[in-house]
């Protein structure tokens, strides 16, 4: 009787000194505010890109060229140039990516693997100095949109060739199986059944690419970019602007009177990124 | 037996040094229902898996003796393994309808054997659900996702892909054993028709299933075939002690 | 097409992707080679043992060792902060958030992850930069903006590479920890992220190797002194951004540009090596 009542004295003392109810709680408590802090951190990053530019949004900033030193004028030559660079770089890396990705996953090869590990971490201003001696110097193309487009699709082949990886790795052993046992060839297999079951993800991992090589800078300035072009590009083999560079030109060595130009460039930047990305998002929703 | 469409000799089958299946002999009838019986791990799939040289596919097996269908080695150096696939169709254990339309899913081996006519595709695809029994529940439907059907009629649709291509032999491996009991009632008697047409090999775990679909029983215990008879025999008066065994629950 | 020819121009195609990705790890490396040759002739081991780095003066000197140490520099302070704070936002994530919640956050962050590093060191340019002058830092652009823009450009990949390796922990163990009485705090971070652990420190790697490569972000918010800073309030230059920044003002062919692209081998010289860590780590887990 006596040793029970000690007992159980002396378990709620210890009980109270660190209830495991309240610490719980207090971890719990911490770390969402964390959490928090850092969201809205990233959401005030949002929304300083955003929202200071959007007021000098009009035709004419969508329409002309920049003018008077950067002072007046728009972004036109800049925003045609992102599109052309995107589009023709996805449009090299894409299927050369789809192909990448069913190498890695429907062959065995070790080496492969390893050599688009390798690819991916390679840091994108390397990617321009590559471009710069190959594409630009060697072959001759100058800076021009053609150079540019090859080292953009250089570049974002190991993103897109991983997640169509993941994709068809992750489709069930039966299946295959299931079309081999008709007669299917390994090619037929792979390109008449695995292909067509990773479409959406191919689809997802396009916008996911294009918001990278929308967005990149570095590899850009070395090889396609200019800070101001007189002219709309003609041919592959011009030189352009583009809204990365741009933006980083202005910033980098243009003061005050630049600032609004930057800052509209930025809000059209993030709401690429956003629009992008959202479809992405969107893409990959509809596949669970 | 009359009608020979398999024979498999003297067949051995590894997985690197692992022995599966250990010296199996046996006749496959034309037309007949033949159940592969057997504990667990015992080899039955293997065995089966072998016959339309699935198994290649798994890194590391290789066979020995040799499987003959109608009368030539299936193993020889000179067999087109697509064209035996298609000649030997299977069925497998988890329903494996591809992530594409129903229609889809059947018109994909008619176009491997070089079906292009769209018209002939229809019908094709219209026959085979018919005789998979599926048609009346998806002729309405035929666009939509294969992957949206329950597991019944999953399953039901890969037979149809198995059939439209007109193979001569049809393996199941464990058809039912993921599926309820009325989809399972449902898929034997599909089975029982299709032997009209078809030779049918199936393994199952399932007694009452051999007892009510199959002609000929052969079971198999760590590898070998210790036992094979007329089905009805088998199961009454089994001579072999494991297969009393198995029969009575003891093992399995 | 008949069946065969098409199987072979398929097979050639898949071989030709192939050969496109070897080619390039191989072209990328001997070209960074090739380029950088006569500056190694020339200059010498001084390229690497010297801090003197005046590509534009007569005589020029290319000494870049204050540029390799502050890119290692940046990418251990940047990892130093990063990684923590990822740490427990995916503790957080993995164990306490609602579903609705985790999905949401995560949303954020990976809309993050596609904003391009120069939106980034844009908006802390025009708006956290102005703020160091107040506070009397004569340089507004420094070592520590520098971090901030790597915080932000690198939390989203590190949070989400912690929270993916700490979600595919099984179940059970997490019970069982449970079961003996332990706290959720205590169980996620000794038992989960134990489990989880070379996932994390793949994290860890990566995050670092994406910080040795980033440019535009050190560039803009560093400051561009190829010194060693001494405190934390001090303007910078990486080997990152010393290659865009002079690059397009340089001679092709120059010493200035050889010397360039050593910086370049240096840079993917340490990428590789990340990589390389990263895929030991990730083998000997699979095993
Ligand atoms: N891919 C494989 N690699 C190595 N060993 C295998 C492989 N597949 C099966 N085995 C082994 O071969 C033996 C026979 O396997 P099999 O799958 O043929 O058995 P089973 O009779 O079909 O069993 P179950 O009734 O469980 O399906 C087993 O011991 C199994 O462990
Ligand atoms: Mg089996």
């Amino acid at each position: 009787m006596n040793e029970n009542t000690n007992f159980s004295q002396e378990s709620t003392k210890r009980a109270r000194k660190s209830n495991p109810v309240n610490k719980g709680m207090r971890s719990k408590v911490t770390l969402r505010v964390i959490t928090y802090i850092f969201a809205a951190l990233i959401l005030s990053l949002f929304l300083l890109a955003l929202v200071p530019g959007i007021r000098y949004w009009n035709l004419d900033f969508f329409t002309q060229a920049p003018s008077n030193g950067m002072t007046s004028g728009g972004i036109f030559p800049a925003l045609l140039g992102s599109i052309l660079l995107t589009l023709l770089s996805l449009a090299i890396a894409i299927p050369l990516g789809i192909l990448l990705g069913i190498v890695l996953s429907e062959y065995n090869l070790e080496y492969i693997r390893f050599v688009v590990t390798i690819l991916s971490g390679i840091p994108s201003v390397v990617y321009g100095l590559f471009g710069l001696g190959l594409f630009c110097i060697t072959l001759g193309m100058r800076t021009s949109i053609l150079a540019g487009a090859l080292t953009l699709a250089l570049m974002v082949l190991p993103v897109i060739s991983s997640s169509v990886y993941e994709t068809m790795h992750a489709i069930p052993r039966e299946l295959r199986e299931a079309a081999y046992a008709l007669g299917a060839r390994k090619s037929e297999v792979i390109f008449e059944m695995l292909v067509p079951s990773v479409k959406r993800s191919i689809l997802t991992v396009s916008f996911v690419a294009a918001g990278r090589a929308i967005g990149e800078t570095a590899p850009l300035i070395l090889t396609a970019a200019v800070f101001y072009a007189t002219n709309l590009p003609t041919s592959l083999l011009s030189p352009v602007m583009t809204l990365p560079t741009h933006l980083y030109f202005l910033s980098a060595s243009y003061g005050e009177s630049a600032r609004w130009m930057a800052q509209g460039t930025t809000s059209v930047l993030i709401l690429f990124v956003i629009v992008v990305y959202t479809i992405a998002f969107a893409f990959r929703r509809e596949k669970k | 037996m009359r009608d020979v469409i398999i024979e498999v000799k003297n067949f051995n089958a590894y997985y690197a040094d692992k022995k599966a299946v250990k010296d199996a002999n046996l006749k496959i009838e034309k037309n007949k229902i033949t159940a592969i019986m057997g504990p667990s791990g015992c080899g039955k799939s293997t065995l089966l898996r072998s016959i339309n040289r699935i198994n290649d596919l798994v890194p590391e097996f290789r066979t020995e003796g040799e499987i003959l269908f109608h009368d030539r080695n299936i193993y020889d150096r000179e067999t087109d393994v697509y064209s035996l696939r298609r000649r030997i169709g299977m069925v497998f254990q988890r329903p494996t309808p591809f992530p594409m339309s129903i229609f889809d899913n059947i018109a994909y081996g008619l176009k491997l054997i070089g079906v292009t006519e769209k018209k002939e595709i229809k019908e094709k695809v219209r026959w085979s659900l018919e005789k998979a029994a599926l048609w009346e529940e998806v002729k309405d439907e035929l666009d939509k996702s294969a992957l949206k059907l329950s597991g019944g009629q999953q399953q039901r649709l890969c037979i149809a892909r198995a059939i439209a291509i007109e193979p001569e032999v049809i393996l199941f491996d464990e058809p039912t054993s993921a599926l309820d009991p009325v989809s399972t009632q449902k898929i034997e008697g599909l089975i029982e028709e299709l032997a009209e047409e078809f030779t049918i090999i199936i393994v199952t775990h399932n007694i009452g299933q051999a007892a009510r679909i199959s002609d000929y029983t052969l079971f198999m215990y760590q590898g070998e075939i210790v036992e094979q008879n007329e089905t009805t025999k088998i199961l009454r008066n089994p001579t072999h002690e494991v297969t009393q065994q198995y029969l009575s629950g003891k093992i399995g | 097409m008949n069946r065969s020819t098409k199987d072979t121009l398929r097979k050639t195609l898949l071989t030709v992707s192939s050969l496109i990705a070897i080619s390039a790890v191989f072209g990328i490396y001997i070209y960074l080679i090739k380029e950088s040759y006569s500056a190694f002739q020339q200059v010498g081991a001084e390229l690497f043992v010297s801090d003197q780095w005046y590509p534009v003066w007569d005589p020029p000197e290319f000494g870049m060792r204050a540029m390799i140490i502050n890119s290692l520099m940046v990418t251990l302070l940047g990892s130093l902060i990063v990684v923590p704070f990822s740490y427990l936002i995916a503790i957080y994530l993995h164990g306490y958030a609602k579903p609705r919640e985790k999905e949401m956050i995560r949303r954020i962050f990976e809309y993050l992850a596609g904003v391009p590093s120069v939106v980034i060191a844009f908006v802390l340019l025009t708006f956290v930069s102005p703020l160091f002058a107040q506070v009397g830092i004569y340089s507004p652009q420094n070592l520590l903006l520098a971090l901030v823009g790597l915080f932000f450009l690198t939390i989203p990949i590190c949070t989400t590479l912690i929270l993916e390796s700490l979600d595919s922990v099984p179940k059970q163990v997490e019970e069982a920890s449970a079961a003996l009485g332990a706290i959720e705090f205590r169980t996620y971070t000794r038992v989960t992220s134990k489990a989880a652990l070379p996932g994390i420190m793949n994290a860890i790697v990566l995050t670092a190797n994406r910080i040795v490569g980033e440019t535009i972000v050190v560039l803009l918010l560093g400051g561009g002194a190829a010194m060693i800073p001494q405190k934390l309030t001090d303007p910078m230059k990486t080997l990152t951004a010393a290659i865009a920044s002079e690059m397009p003002e340089t001679a092709k062919g120059s010493l200035h540009y050889s010397s360039l692209f050593a910086a370049g081998l240096v840079l993917i010289l340490f990428s590789t090596l990340f990589e390389v860590v990263s895929i030991a780590i990730l083998r000997r887990n699979k095993r």
